[in-house]
């Protein structure tokens, strides 16, 4: 009967061939970003996607091959002919050798383009974004409820089940433990043959002795050979003399004996032999962050400047998406009083006042107590603020957040103004200097700092480097 | 008159009559998921559980029984769309190695398709033993008998015994030599890294056009002949170099080079047209590992080069026996009217010629079969004047024949008739860039009939399409260049940009400059190409200059 397979294949492509187009493709992508960027759409990355265009004359795409170019003598057949005679004379049509040359047709069937183009999705943007930065302080946690067990392989064992038995393993062991037992009565049945070998021979005058051989060899065969000398030297036997004689019987009777015992040694031991791959049930680690989203929203921070603040929450959201499987966004918006808030209120809502930062951070205090410990998750703080507040303000805020910051992952303080540093900063700037493997200070003057800002508070830091880069990210 | 004798139908009849729906098994049917119930107490053994498998066993039948087709067995593979854009963009194959460029192509087709300009071919099928059918899962009923009876009677047909396919390929060893280079690439990217092997693959498929022994194939060898032969081609090599006088000797310069290549030192006793295999066996200084690669995408060259030649025909062959077979079908009423209909939608957009446009090979294979057909039947006189052996013949015969022993250009020169290209008022047109204007050289007249015939014979001829490029010298004794002739034929010019990139690959798997003559039809040197291999590389031990 003729085969019928059915191939279809649900779990979609992914072809090899696809990653190395992507590959081919890296600098591309990059070049693309980066103009996306320059142009000041940071709000817009990760909406609609990007597409990366190639042309042919760039190496990257192009397959170069044997073929001819226009010109010299072409012929073609063409059908429909509806009004031509022979002899007919027309113009060339322009662009292109006449009557339909190869032109840019390649060889084969595959028709060059000028361009190429590929779309890269939201994501896979901000996946390449991301790529060149990474995340610091990171703690993969267990927590007294997370459910998730990995096996792992731990090493041999002697007990298990038959799909985990090791059947090379159990063989060495077998023999390791037959060698062993049966070693001491080879050796003695190997003493009483060359025994008995040296007294037959001395009846055989022609007789050579087989010349010793420096090698080492396994004692069966070393065994085997004495037997066989044995044999051709037994006809022999009887003119040995009694005494001689008797001895011979006398030994054979003791190998016969020593051999039974030696079968008598169990070949399997189960308990001892079988040897089985052992494995351990791990915790896997669950991986959460909570990101505190406190946002000025006093009468000093125009529409302009919340609207960037929402930018840097989102791309901080995604990056964390990267390292976490589970992200939470608490999102407090404070004047003089902190509430919280959900996202649609957060981004909308009207609310305005005056600059109380200290409420927002008590905020943060009270949530955290209630619902994040800090042993199940990871606590990073996005402060967004103009800056803008007055008296004894900023020196709370700053003991508040060095009280804070031993115990969070990350504290990121980006002033929206393009001013000159503010009140709030210079306070902070000492806890800065503190902590500086956790906190982050930044100044966004317009869109187009937001991105930098955000790339430089997690470059790849290098293991030279000495003083955390984010010492730059101090000057605005 | 040909006649057929009626055991077909009798064959079809019991077959079917183990069977619930019978010959009703096609109308009862949904849609080709239709569950085919076996009778109780059926004694025949072997028979087909599923709807497709009875569809092939029904056509099958019809194809050996009442006209004789000599098949392989098929193998009916069950894919959806995307699979089938994959299988597309690796040249129908259904492994393939990795490499850049077939995601790329993949992209090409996607696109194409999304946009309409492309219908998913409804048929791929490969040329091994079994031949593998290709059936798309979202395709209706009457679609998949179409391309059951299309790809798994015609194309199986053709390749079994067309004398190319006989000559080149090895059905059962295409698909073996396919996974075995897909296992070295993956082998070698892990150990030399995914860069050089790129590289390498990149060359290889630069000059894919030039990796085929058109005339000579090289005997089969056993794995320890094998072995032999590459240890003394590398004794040979390893002789012809004196690495000492390398460094020492002078540094070469170009005119040096240019002069090996005009001169006669180091000219081979016949010039070499598998470009890829002569760099493979015979490049100075390259590692193993590279030449084996090289010497595989030669030889999975060797599988393609007479598709490229028998594309009209094997299309024409397939139309062909599609039509043939469902008709008998309709007409032994066992494909209901409404699919008959179906069928004939899909067909007819088959088989249109765009006016001015490319021809299509279904359009002019099929109306070229039905002509050799008519010609065996129905003779006018001007058949009996232009092919007088067709005349009352046995069509079936005649047509066999045809596919075994022709291949495009051929084909079209014994068989295109008069009729036919007035059929398609066909024209030919020639364009010389010394002149103006172009020029229509001959219409669908008795004064063109010949001249049609011969272009386009002339335009299926791969000899007088693709540049006929081959080794000439390889200065051994000396400068170690290689020298490339390129014989050009009708004043047409190589793409030079094109023949600058290749040439860049080429020359840094040689090691040494590599030099293009474009020679006229008189033997003279009229331009020449010099490429050296760029500073450097001389990775993998390669050495200078």
């Amino acid at each position: 009967m003729t085969n019928f397979n059915d191939r279809r294949d649900v779990t979609g492509r992914g072809t090899a061939s696809d990653e190395r187009l992507n590959k081919r493709l890296e600098k591309h992508f990059d070049k693309a970003i980066d103009k996306a960027i320059a142009n000041g759409k940071a709000s817009d990355i990760g909406k609609d996607g990007i597409e990366i265009e190639v042309s042919d004359d760039d190496d990257s795409l192009h397959e170069p091959g044997i073929y001819h170019d226009n010109g010299g003598l072409q012929k073609r057949v063409y059908t429909g002919n509806d009004r031509y005679v022979t002899g007919d004379e027309i113009d060339r049509p322009k662009g292109g050798g006449g009557g339909g040359g190869p032109g840019k047709a390649g060889n084969g069937k595959y028709r060059v383009q000028d361009t190429y183009r590929y779309k890269r999705s939201g994501e896979d943007l901000l996946k390449r974004l991301f790529e060149r930065l990474e995340l610091p302080n990171m703690r993969n946690l267990t927590t007294a409820d997370s459910k998730k067990i990995q096996f792992k392989n731990a090493g041999v064992v002697s007990s298990g089940t038959d799909f985990r038995r090791l059947n090379l393993h159990s063989k060495k062991e077998r023999l390791k433990r037959l060698m062993s037992a049966e070693m001491p009565h080879k050796r003695q049945i190997l003493e009483w043959l060359t025994e008995e070998r040296d007294i037959l021979s001395a009846y055989s005058p022609d007789f050579k002795k087989k010349p010793q051989d420096e090698k080492w060899e396994p004692i069966n065969l070393k065994i085997r050979t004495m037997q066989d000398e044995i044999v051709s030297l037994k006809t022999h036997f009887n003119d040995a003399s009694p005494a001689d004689q008797a001895r011979i019987l006398e030994i054979e009777d003791n190998i016969e004996d020593l051999n039974k015992r030696i079968g008598r040694v169990p070949r399997w031991v189960p308990s001892a032999d079988l040897k089985f791959r052992n494995r351990v049930a791990k915790p896997v680690p669950t991986s959460k962050a909570v990101v505190f989203c406190p946002m000025d929203v006093s009468v000093s921070m125009t529409e302009d400047r919340k609207r960037n603040a929402k930018v840097f929450y989102f791309l901080l959201e995604h990056f964390l998406k990267k390292y976490y499987e589970h992200v939470e966004l608490v999102y407090i918006r404070h004047t003089d009083t902190a509430d919280e808030v959900s996202e649609e209120e957060f981004y909308h809502g009207t609310v305005s006042g005056s600059t109380l930062v200290s409420s927002a951070l008590e905020k943060i205090n009270e949530i955290r107590a209630a619902r994040y410990p800090t042993s199940e998750w990871n606590i990073y703080i996005a402060q967004a603020t103009d800056g803008d507040s007055f008296d004894k303000d900023p020196q709370n805020c700053a003991q508040m957040i060095a009280k804070m910051l031993p115990e969070i992952q990350g504290l990121f303080y980006t002033e929206i103004q393009n001013g000159q540093p503010s009140s709030l900063w210079r306070a902070y700037a000492p806890v800065q200097q503190r902590f500086k493997d956790r906190f982050w200070m930044g100044q966004i003057k317009s869109e187009k700092d937001i991105w930098p800002i955000f790339s430089k508070f997690f470059e790849k830091k290098d293991a030279e480097a000495s003083a955390p880069r984010s010492a730059h990210a101090m000057q605005p | 008159m040909t006649q057929f004798t009626d055991t077909y139908k009798k064959e079809v009849e019991s077959l079917l009559s183990n069977y619930v729906d019978g010959m009703n098994f096609m109308k009862n049917a949904d849609d080709w998921t239709h569950p085919i119930e076996i009778k109780k107490g059926a004694r025949r053994k072997d028979l087909p559980t599923t709807w497709m498998q009875l569809v092939e066993k029904v056509i099958v039948t019809i194809a050996e029984q009442k006209y004789g087709l000599d098949l392989y067995p098929n193998s009916l593979e069950l894919i959806d769309a995307e699979q089938m854009l994959d299988a597309y963009a690796s040249n129908g194959m259904p492994i393939s190695y990795p490499h850049w460029s077939f995601a790329k192509r993949r992209k090409q087709y996607e696109d194409a398709y999304k946009t309409g300009q492309m219908g998913l071919a409804y048929e791929i099928v490969i040329n091994t033993n079994p031949v593998l059918v290709y059936l798309m899962a979202q395709n209706s009923k009457t679609m998949q008998a179409l391309v059951i009876a299309h790809a798994g009677v015609g194309h199986n047909t053709f390749f079994k015994n067309n004398y190319l396919f006989r000559q080149c390929t090895d059905a059962q060893e295409v698909l073996n030599d396919l996974e075995r280079l897909k296992k070295t690439v993956l082998q070698c990217e892990e150990r030399y890294g995914r860069k050089e092997v790129e590289l390498l693959l990149d060359a290889c498929h630069a000059l894919q056009t030039h990796a085929v022994n058109r005339y000579s194939r090289p005997p089969k060898r056993t794995p320890q002949q094998e072995a032999e032969r590459r240890a003394s081609f590398e004794e040979h090599r390893q002789r012809s170099i004196d690495h000492v006088m390398d460094r020492t000797m002078p540094r070469k310069t170009k005119d040096d080079f240019k002069a090996a290549g005009n001169g006669n030192s180091g000219r081979l006793t016949e010039p070499e047209e598998n470009i890829l295999l002569y760099i493979a066996t015979t490049a100075p200084n390259m590692p193993e590992w590279q030449r084996d690669i090289m010497r595989q995408i030669s030889n999975h060259a060797q599988y393609f080069y007479p598709q490229r030649q028998t594309q009209l025909m094997n299309e024409g062959c397939a139309t062909f026996w599609h039509y043939q077979l469902l008709t008998d079908l309709h007409e032994m009423r066992i494909l209901p009217d409404g699919m008959f209909e179906e069928f004939l939608v899909s067909h007819t957009n088959v088989i249109h010629q765009p006016p001015g446009a490319r021809i299509n090979p279904y359009a002019l294979g099929f109306a070229m079969f039905k002509d050799i057909k008519r010609m065996c039947e129905n003779p006018t006189k001007e058949d009996i004047k232009w092919r007088p052996e067709l005349a009352g013949q046995n069509w079936v015969e005649a047509i066999k024949e045809s596919i075994i022993n022709y291949n495009d250009s051929s084909f079209v020169q014994q068989f295109l008739s008069p009729k036919i290209m007035r059929d398609f008022h066909m024209f030919s047109v020639h364009d010389d860039d010394k002149k103006d204007k172009i020029r229509i050289a001959a219409i669908h007249d008795d004064f063109g009939y010949d001249m049609v015939r011969q272009d386009l014979a002339s335009q299926y001829s791969l000899g007088d399409n693709e540049p006929r490029i081959e080794v000439v010298a390889y200065d051994y004794r000396d400068t170690r260049s290689l020298t490339l002739e390129h014989t050009i034929f009708n004043r047409k010019p190589l793409a030079e940009k094109e023949m600058q990139k290749v040439l860049g690959h080429i020359s840094r798997y040689w090691g040494y400059p590599v030099l293009l003559n474009n020679v006229d039809s008189e033997g003279k040197i009229v331009g020449q190409i010099l490429r050296s291999p760029a500073p450097g590389a001389g990775r993998f031990g390669n050495m200078m200059p």
